[in-house]
């Protein structure tokens, strides 16, 4: 028992560290009800000053918060004090016509924008289960006898508990006969807890007599989140039991269940619309087996709104439907099973072919006419908008069409998507298939679509759409794993302060234009500024740097950024992308995506320090390095240890390591070095500064917050460092030399830029047993040779040695350049007797 | 006798014809590699040669031995215009140096068949060259009144145009049993000790052996047996019969109680059931017992715990890998439904064969992805198959014919046909994977040649796939009635668990050099398995409980006492370690503590003791599979010195008795001390077992108890516990018996 105590103290411990990096860890519940004011609670750390409450979609008004002394612990079995600043209650107004579920959102405190984190909105009123506070399950709800009761067109907010192999929950509600039950529920998909943990539950529902009627674990819909819909055979109780799909110990999951008396659509067909039409569409399974009409939007817009939700009846969980800019062609409903008799659709591309696949290993055939010279995104749609089918897709010529282009493919990675979708699912979307498509000819092409395990039936649904491939790009925020990830993920600016974002272009495949663009931000709000230099698409990674002015009014909101072409020419649209793999997924196998485009900032209160880069006055050359020297400002009464970090430099220069600074420290030198890949020219270096790691113990003895408070990374302006082309191009002879004698490196000198004055050269990387004679060789401003006196013993190993080369000093404007150059081959013989 | 001369006659003509034309490069040339040993695979016939120079092994690329033998070295090997000097007949003669000595002399049939074919300009075979078909071994049976005496066999080989002969002096031999009948080089079979075993002759790629029973001496052999309860009784009987091996008697209704109850739900008997089984005066009280048992859900999972370990359902913490806990768990609780409800094994296994989608939604779907643990090449998958559904071993086959089988690199290749179209990929969520077949997935390709291999069943004929993917013509193959391997593999396995050894043994090495010990019996077994009970598992169980057989006691008379293959008796087996474990905790009256799980019995851990942390050590030191492959062998019933000091101070029982459970605390509250210990001590016995103390054992143990007027409630129970760790450590307890 004393072992299992102290890991289980163990755990808490390092648990306790890892909550303590983070500002908004969790929320409870995370379920609320429409058209209420409902009041959460949010754990998590320095929360005291809670500001502002960002949501991306409208519908909730943060009405405040007040701080929490008391909390549940995370296995729900008591009430735990809560230390200040680590839990506050928040209170939102929640809009009747608000969208039903996820809402994201992040808090901004006086000094930081907080991690993502989502609020689930239903149209029911909501309640706990009651087993929370139990050491008792079955005494509460764990069993058929203790069955907890609750009306049809309720939202139950339910947990299971740490460290319990199974949890059941169990519910009753008393039915009519015919009457629909159905369940759907939420927690894989609520990413409870910011660590590694997905959830995955199962849903039972029994009769009076105990009996299973139906049971659901995963589903094409939702994946590992279960839903299930019945009619009920007769009037009597009903019980559903919600219990952990598979034993095994687990972080603590959370779980939301709609439990309602409406139908639920597994699925629609056809998948999509024309954008501006009212689209007649085939509801199936779920008992919604019927027809239905949805306006669609009058044009897609952007991405976030190119797939609308539709809700059936009382469902919560929506189905999603495509916008397109373009018209539907359905299945004709005759067998098109070979390319011999496909469907012909002999009007203008892009189009959309929508169909079922109901025979067991045949694929349906479109015949379709293209141009040579234009570029297609061939895409399906299916498993991500929850169709079992698993699309397979073939691309091949008519008889009479002289192409070679004869294509199958099944899968498709991210990048294959124009990332046009929103809120999907990692491996669903991998499973539907994507290929551009660029006719070699012109002539009639036929599109065959089955499923790959050769399966069927009424519910494989598959929608392909022809559309051009236009060209884009996406920025989005670098995961950097070196310290605290999340913080980095915003972008916050504290007052009278700059910051910086390392951002990586998102191209997606067929995209290719590759030319320079500027980077645009639109929104910002009065005293803020962003700069950053043009780049290439594609070239690597270019940095943002944010300033605001000292008097900034604190803010968060959103910003636009966006880039465009240096040539107006060009057609091209690049913008911002918040593409992250859910942290649902353990061991770096995520299944879920944020993806948004909107980009959130936020303007804080002053930071405890500041940082400059003092400007060197001398260009860094290719093939050398130098060393800039760093100053930080401490301010507010803040006198602690500080680490500086470059995060970005351009490609071919590299920064060194981060620099800690003890408390008495406040200058620092950070090395840059560049070698013969690095651009001429100049770039802006932009140094980042954040407390360093806090060694000292907290009240309860715990070692506090991984590197300082977390909660402030600020960067230097920018200072503009020259790249430039070395002075000198050092060439050495092949030389041989004996063992026990001395002798001479001789290398013949290229004066690629004017010496400004003498330069020191010294050999580096000697072999053991190879000594410089004498201290550095001086070089003067047209110098032919240089001769490098060396001294062989008889440690030297006899053979040829290789890459030795020489360091060049030379000093100028009281500052030290240095470069390296050249390459020896130099023999050693053996000792001559 | 006289058509026995005459055919003698016919073959010797036949063969001195044959020798007087040019030697066959295969038929006669290779042969003598093969009698030899050169082409074995301590020799040329490793994978890469030996000193040089490398032949096929056995003899299974005859055009490659010829190449290797006339073009690799030009003039190095054969010298045609002096045969005599060539290196290859002095190496083989010893005038040469030669790693392996000299192999035949100058003037021997060998050295003349291989001279005759280099002085005939060592020509290749015409294609008209017949091929052997098969081989016999004469006499098939032979019986010999006792150790003395010999016979010599004759080895006949059969051809593709029709003509047989004598091959005898250019085949290979061996026995199954040394130790019963020996066989020399030249085919001279010698008898050692009574009982019955095979010897085998080879002879290209084929092996066939005949049957030898060795009686024993004594005149005086008069058969005594029970009436045969059922057709096992008449097949077991008949083979002692011929072997003069008497069965032993009936076991005691303890003995059976115990057995029976620890071989069909993997439990013990409770005190009740004792109590109720030995006070019933039924006459048919055993047979019911045992429909009892049956009808209980630890029937079927007790054979789920085994086929789960068979069919290798293991999780790992990879999600990605495709053997997710979930997956794992999911394809047990299915296979569990499986057994519990007695589903017909051949529809058990054609789902398993033909399941494709997804390996969540389908738990079938995992057959080939568990048996392979991930993502394995056919050929693979196909080994694996073939050694769970049909209990052959095939990969031999692999690289070279199989030196002891029927299986050649064709049936190896045209076998693993059947699996190149099984396809995975990841589903909707990581954990998830699907299976699929590509119809038109290219034929496995020939190692030797890269040609191409049609879709063939081992054994049998080749798939009509007009209108059935490859996977479903082999589940119809492979489940059908008369599918000998098939049905016989499962009785084999089936038979096997009820008296720790299988017809054929090891269960999953059926070959024709490792026959059954009773091949009627097990042939009438797999025909009422498939053809009478329509494949449920139950009925053949309920018949081999039924037995005289099964039921007969452990204890041997003298003519069985050296019997360990024929089922004159009953052998002490040590149940596996899962059912140990179970029935260890259900003495002890504990319910043990399961990481991972809810569960509170071993066989019901999808994964056997692999994720149990708690115990795993237990596991492991009793021998519990691995399941790091298909072998049954993976499973270890052997005992050993771990397990002896496991028990004596491991955890398991200790922590039980002194931490966790109740049962001594319980059974003294409810009696007075010592008047009560007797009564305390039975029920012990009768838990541990099934049976209560004679005399003598209650005078030792009452030796020991405590003085009466002991009043400390601790000492009482530290005696106890005393008592039940004894019991526990007793091999009474460890051995079913």
């Amino acid at each position: 028992m004393r072992k299992l105590t102290l890991t289980f103290v163990l755990f808490i411990t390092a648990f306790n560290l890892a909550l303590a990096a983070t500002t908004a860890d969790y929320l409870m519940p995370m379920a609320v009800e429409r058209g209420r004011d409902v009041e959460v609670i949010l754990h998590g750390n320095r929360l005291q000053n809670i500001e502002q409450v960002l949501f991306w979609d409208e519908g909730i008004t943060f009405l405040g918060s007040e701080p929490v002394s008391e909390v549940r612990d995370l296995h729900q079995e008591k009430m735990n004090p809560a230390r200040e600043g680590t839990a506050a209650r928040l209170k939102f107004r929640i809009a009747e016509e608000c969208r039903l579920g996820r809402h994201y959102f992040r808090i901004r405190t006086d000094e930081t924008l907080s991690e993502l984190q989502s609020l689930w909105v239903t149209p029911y009123p909501c309640v706990e289960e009651s087993q929370p506070f139990s050491d008792h399950e079955k005494k509460t709800n764990g069993d058929f006898e203790h069955a907890q009761s609750v009306e049809l067109g309720t939202t139950v907010y339910g947990y299971s508990l740490l460290y319990r192999l199974q949890d059941h929950d169990f519910f009753r509600v008393e039915m009519e006969a015919g009457q629909r039950l159905t369940v759907e529920l939420w927690s894989d998909c609520l990413n409870f807890f910011r660590t590694d943990c997905t959830s995955d539950y199962a849903v039972a529902v029994y009769g009076s007599d105990r009996k299973r009627l139906a049971f659901s674990d995963n589903t094409a819909l939702t994946r590992r989140d279960p839903w299930l819909s019945l009619a009920v055979p007769k009037s009597g109780t009903y019980y559903i039991d919600i219990h952990k799909s598979v034993e095994a110990e687990h972080m603590p999951w959370h779980y939301i269940a709609n439990i309602t008396g409406g139908v639920r659509p597994a699925l629609t067909y056809p998948l999509g619309g024309e954008a501006g039409t009212t689209l007649a569409m085939q509801l199936l399974g779920g008992g919604a087996d019927r027809e239905a009409k949805v306006p669609l939007p009058k044009r897609p817009g952007r991405f976030e709104e190119s797939m609308i939700e539709y809700r059936a009846g009382e469902a919560v969980l929506p189905n999603r439907i495509q916008v397109a800019e373009f018209p539907n062609v359905l299945e004709d409903g005759k067998a098109h099973f070979t390319p011999d008799n496909a469907q012909v659709y002999d009007g203008q591309l892009p189009i959309a072919f929508n169909g079922i696949i109901e025979n067991e290993g045949k694929l349906d055939w479109f015949r379709f006419t293209t141009r040579k010279g234009e570029r297609y995104r061939i895409r399906s749609y299916s498993a991500r908008l929850g169709s079992p089918l698993d699309p397979i897709m073939t691309i091949q010529p008519t008889p009479g069409t002289e192409s070679k282009i004869n294509v199958t493919v099944d899968d498709s990675k991210f990048h294959m998507h124009d990332l046009a979708d929103n809120k999907n699912l990692a491996h669903s979307m991998k499973m539907d298939p994507v290929m551009i498509f660029e006719p070699d000819v012109d002539g009639d092409f036929l599109l065959g679509i089955g499923d790959s395990q050769f399966l069927a039936g009424p519910h494989h649904v598959y929608r392909v759409e022809i559309q051009p491939v236009t060209d884009q790009a996406f920025l989005r925020v670098t995961r950097d794993y070196r310290e605290v990830p999340a913080k980095r993920e915003a972008f916050v600016i504290p007052r009278g302060n700059t910051m910086e974002r390392t951002m990586q272009f998102l191209i997606p495949a067929g995209s290719r234009y590759r030319g320079e663009v500027e980077f645009i931000a639109e929104g910002l709000p009065p005293g803020v500024t962003m700069e950053c230099a043009p780049a290439k698409v594609g070239s690597g990674w270019v940095q943002l740097i944010f300033t605001a002015d000292k008097n900034t009014k604190p803010w968060a909101g959103f910003i636009d950024l966006k880039m465009r072409p240096t040539d107006p020419a060009a057609e091209f649209t690049g913008e911002y992308l918040f593409h992250r793999v859910s942290d649902g997924g353990r061991g770096g196998y995520g299944d879920s995506f944020y993806l948004y485009r909107k980009c959130p900032l936020a303007v804080v209160e002053p930071a405890p320090f500041a940082v400059r880069v003092l400007e060197p006055k001398v260009p860094l050359m290719k093939k050398a390095s130098l060393e800039v020297e760093v100053e930080v400002e401490r301010r507010d009464g803040f006198s602690g240890p500080v680490r500086l970090t470059c995060y970005w430099t351009p490609y071919g220069v590299a920064a060194g390591a981060p620099v800690d600074l003890t408390a008495e420290e406040s200058r620092a030198t950070f090395a840059l070095s560049a070698d013969d890949r690095a651009e001429v020219g100049s770039f802006p270096l932009s140094i980042t500064v954040q407390q360093a790691l806090d060694e000292t113990p907290d009240e309860r003895g715990a070692r506090k917050n991984g590197y300082g408070t977390g909660y402030h990374y600020v960067a230097s302006p920018p200072v503009h460092v020259q790249v430039a082309e070395p002075y000198l191009d050092i060439t050495f002879e092949r030389t041989a030399l004996a063992q026990e004698t001395t002798g001479e490196l001789v290398a013949a000198i290229t004066e690629l830029r004017p010496l400004p004055g003498t330069a020191q050269a010294k050999l580096l990387l000697l072999p053991p047993g190879m000594e410089a004679k004498g201290s550095a060789v001086k070089i003067q401003p047209g110098d032919k040779t240089v001769r490098f006196p060396v001294k062989v013993t008889r440690d030297c190993l006899v053979g040829q040695h290789e890459n030795i080369t020489c360091e060049i000093a030379v000093e100028v404007g009281g500052q030290l350049i240095k470069q390296t150059s050249g390459n020896a081959v130099i023999r050693i013989d053996e000792e001559k007797k | 006798m006289k058509t026995t001369l005459l055919s003698c006659l016919i073959l010797t003509l036949a063969h001195a014809a044959f020798a007087e034309e040019v030697p066959s490069f295969k038929n006669d040339v290779v042969p003598v590699f093969m009698r030899g040993g050169c082409n074995a695979g301590n020799c040329h016939g490793a994978a890469r040669g030996k000193d040089g120079f490398m032949l096929s092994l056995f003899g299974y690329d005859p055009e490659g031995d010829y190449y290797r033998l006339l073009e690799e070295q030009p003039g190095r090997r054969v010298n045609l215009a002096a045969p005599e000097q060539s290196l290859l007949l002095q190496k083989a003669t010893g005038k040469v140096a030669h790693s392996g000595g000299e192999l035949f002399a100058a003037d021997s049939e060998a050295y003349r068949v291989i001279h005759d074919w280099i002085a005939a300009g060592a020509p290749r075979d015409p294609e008209d060259t017949p091929d052997v078909t098969g081989i016999r071994m004469e006499p098939p049976v032979m019986e010999f009144p006792g150790p003395q005496g010999n016979v010599e066999t004759k080895v006949i080989a059969t051809y593709s145009d029709g003509s047989e002969r004598d091959v005898t002096q250019w085949s290979l031999y061996l026995s199954s049993n040394e130790g019963v009948v020996a066989i020399d080089d030249s085919g001279v079979v010698a008898p050692q000790r009574a009982g019955g075993a095979h010897v085998f002759a080879r002879f290209s790629r084929f092996t066939q052996g005949s049957e030898v029973f060795i009686l024993p001496e004594s005149d005086e052999f008069e058969w005594q047996a029970p009436e045969p309860a059922n057709y096992i009784d008449e097949l077991v009987y008949a083979k002692l019969r011929k072997l003069r091996i008497h069965p032993s008697g009936l076991c005691s209704d303890e003995d059976f109680l115990r057995r029976v109850t620890i071989d069909l739900i993997g439990l013990l008997p409770t005190e009740d059931e004792y109590r109720a089984f030995m006070e019933s005066t039924d006459p048919d009280k055993r047979t019911r017992v045992i429909d009892e048992l049956i009808s209980r859900e630890d029937f079927g999972e007790l054979w789920t715990a085994k086929w789960g370990e068979w069919l290798r359902i293991k999780t790992d913490t990879n999600v990605g890998f495709g053997t997710a806990p979930k997956i794992g768990a999911g394809y047990f609780v299915w296979l569990r439904d499986q057994f519990i409800s007695d589903r017909p094994l051949n529809e058990v296994f054609h789902e398993l064969v033909t399941a494709s989608g997804s390996s969540l939604e389908n738990p079938p779907s995992n057959f080939f992805n568990m048996i392979v643990q991930g993502n394995e090449p056919p050929h693979v998958i196909g080994q694996n198959v073939a050694q769970v559904t049909l209990g052959i071993q095939t990969q031999c086959a692999e690289c070279h014919n199989h030196p002891f089988d029927r299986w050649t690199m064709d049936d190896y290749y045209a076998w693993t046909s059947f699996f190149t179209g099984l396809r995975r990929k990841h589903g909707r969520i990581i954990s998830e994977t699907l299976f699929t077949t590509n119809p038109d997935a290219p034929l496995a390709k020939h190692l030797l040649d890269g040609r191409p291999m049609p879709h063939r069943f081992l054994g049998g004929g080749a798939p009509d796939l007009e209108n059935q993917s490859p996977r479903q013509a082999l589940a119809t193959w492979m489940t059908g009635q008369n599918n000998e391997l098939f049905r016989e593999n499962l009785a084999n396995r089936t038979w096997d668990h009820f008296f720790g050894r299988g017809i054929v043994a090891p269960i999953d090495d059926v070959r024709i050099s490792n026959p059954p010990s009773n091949g009627p019996l097990l042939n009438e077994l797999g025909h009422r398995l498939a053809e009478d009970h329509g494949y449920r598992l139950s009925r053949l169980v309920r018949d081999i409980c039924l037995s005289y057989t099964y039921q007969a006691t452990a204890s041997t008379k003298p003519s069985n006492q050296n019997d360990s293959e024929f089922f004159s008796h009953a052998s002490l087996r040590r149940p596996r370690a899962d059912v140990l474990f179970d029935c260890m905790n259900q003495a002890m009256g504990n319910t043990p503590r399961i990481r991972r799980s809810t569960r509170t019995k071993a066989i019901d851990l999808f994964e056997g003791g692999a994720g149990d942390n708690y115990n795993s050590h237990f596991f492991a030191t009793f021998g519990q599979s691995r399941r790091e492959s298909v072998n049954d062998s993976e499973t270890s019933c052997d005992p050993s010195l771990p397990q002896a000091l496991h028990l004596l101070n491991g955890s398991t029982i200790h922590r039980a008795l002194n931490r966790e459970t109740r049962l001594i605390r319980d059974l003294m509250h409810l009696k007075q001390h010592p008047a009560a210990s007797r009564e305390i001590v039975d029920r012990l016995y009768i838990r541990c077992l099934t049976r209560t103390p004679d005399e003598s054992e209650w005078e030792v143990i009452q030796s020991t108890m405590p003085p009466a007027t002991e009043k400390d409630s601790r000492v009482w129970k530290r005696w106890y516990d005393g008592v039940l760790w004894g019991l526990l450590n007793s091999s009474e307890f460890l051995l079913n018996h």
